[in-house]
């Protein structure tokens, strides 16, 4: 037939599958910073002018995930909801006694790799942001068999069975076509940076993330260029595992 | 233009991530548009440009491959944008400009192309003649449109990754190299997954008896 025919009526599919094709692009990243690299990716793919304009790429080492553009749940998820959409049993908190509160979610779709490359499970995971003042937080939640921890993290409480830890590092957001130096390399071996490609221009950020695992799930919180003490994310960890009865 | 929109997106950077703030201000950036066609400010063509237009651009050089007909698809586009809104008023600006783009190239590629060169489009979309079947004699834009709702029901049936790597393949018309690269997968992984879900959309088009 026509090849242009052909390519029109692959032009009439829905403007949603147009739009998430263009909106998407794939995080490889640690293990070990798993949820680390997806806030690298939010942070890129919300910044939707520039993913507009192409060349995006950020990529880790090992791993990877697809997260949409805009946030999929603009009110708090019910846990039929989270249950149905995404397959995970937990129940989220409207509002932190700290003042965060909901403020939108969005699915992430991963894959983990072992070190060959060989894809060993796929899994979506909910991300959530949770805002106080001008201050954000995100929630991340999933149910995969790696919790996301490394050498560079610490346990700094446990709580009803609950070990968590605690990281932070510097994450070096830099040019698409940035090329690392061999300092560079040192530090990013050494964990003392994490770095971020696909930023127009380059750009330093402080990051702390919190992980722990309750009832088979994992959590985190991560927080970028914030305030909040990692004594405070405790707490707040502590009110969503009560949550879960 | 460049600058601007990576000046735009430094700064939401620097403000940090505020979802429904940042969500909103896409939304009403959009609205703000579209509400300028309906006041007939010329502006609207300028936002349009600067919010869409390195976008438009490279939908229209994915299939053209050059830089001034893509330039000129462009601004085709804010031609055609202009004239339709009103009385039209997109539901989603962007996939509107998009559809709008990707047509203009497609006229513009067939009138270059009568001459029957094979580029990198004509080989995308000969991978697909497989799938749907050839019926030149009848085109009806309602057969058209029904073929393009089951492969639409299709993909949304689809693993994830399938339907995002086969949609910038055959709406986007990227190249295997651009979507490996796009999504760190070998290109012959990419050519792996398109492969078999060409395969599967022709089975689901052959259960629905659609032809073309």
């Amino acid at each position: 037939m026509n090849k242009i025919k052909l390519s029109r009526t692959i032009g009439l599919i829905d403007d949603d599958l147009i739009l998430e094709a263009n909106n998407t692009m794939k995080v490889r990243k640690t293990i070990g910073f798993r949820k680390i690299a997806v806030i690298a990716a939010i942070i890129l793919l919300l910044s939707g002018i520039t993913v507009l304009a192409g060349n995006i790429i950020v990529y880790y080492t090992v791993g990877s995930g697809y997260m949409r553009n805009e946030p999929v749940y603009d009110t708090l998820p019910s846990s039929d909801t989270i249950k149905k959409d995404i397959g995970l049993e937990t129940n989220l908190l409207e509002n932190f006694s700290n003042g965060y509160s909901f403020e939108a979610g969005n699915i992430s779709y991963e894959e983990n790799f072992d070190s060959e490359g060989n894809l060993i499970e796929e899994y979506k995971s909910l991300i959530c942001y949770y805002k106080n003042k001008d201050n954000d937080i995100i929630l991340g939640i999933d149910g995969s068999s790696l919790l996301g921890t490394n050498e560079n993290s610490k346990i700094v409480s446990t709580y009803q069975g609950s070990i968590m830890h605690y990281v932070s590092y510097t994450n070096k957001l830099v040019p698409g076509d940035y090329q690392m130096t061999e300092q560079d390399k040192i530090d990013e071996s050494s964990g003392k940076y994490v770095f971020s490609f696909g930023m127009p221009e380059p750009k330093t950020s402080q990051v702390q993330v919190l992980i722990w695992n309750y009832k088979g799930l994992n959590y985190s919180f991560t927080v970028i260029d914030s305030d909040i003490t990692e004594q405070e994310m405790i707490e707040m960890a502590k009110e969503i595992i009560d949550k879960q009865g | 233009m460049l600058f601007k929109s990576a000046t735009i997106s430094i700064i939401f950077l620097l403000n940090r991530y505020r979802p429904k703030t940042l969500k909103e201000l896409w939304n009403m950036e959009d609205e703000k548009i579209i509400n300028l066609y309906f006041e007939r400010n010329e502006s609207a063509v300028d936002e349009t440009a600067l919010k869409y237009g390195q976008f438009l651009k490279s939908i229209a050089y994915n299939i053209l491959g050059d830089n001034m007909d893509s330039e000129e698809c462009e601004n085709d586009t804010y031609y055609a944008a202009w004239n339709k809104i009103p009385p039209e008023k997109p539901r989603n600006l962007s996939a509107f400009l998009a559809r709008i783009t990707r047509n203009t190239a497609l006229n513009k590629y067939d009138y270059y192309h009568a001459a029957k060169r094979k580029n990198g489009v004509d080989i995308a979309l000969s991978e697909l003649e497989d799938c749907i079947a050839s019926k030149d004699t009848v085109d009806a834009q309602y057969e058209q449109t029904l073929a393009a709702k089951h492969i639409s029901d299709f993909l949304r049936e689809t693993n994830y990754i399938k339907r995002v790597v086969f949609v910038r393949r055959y709406w986007y018309l990227d190249s295997i190299s651009d979507i490996s690269a796009r999504y760190k997968y070998s290109e012959s992984k990419v050519k792996s997954i398109l492969m078999r879900t060409r395969n599967s959309l022709r089975k689901y088009l052959e259960r629905q008896g659609v032809t073309i």
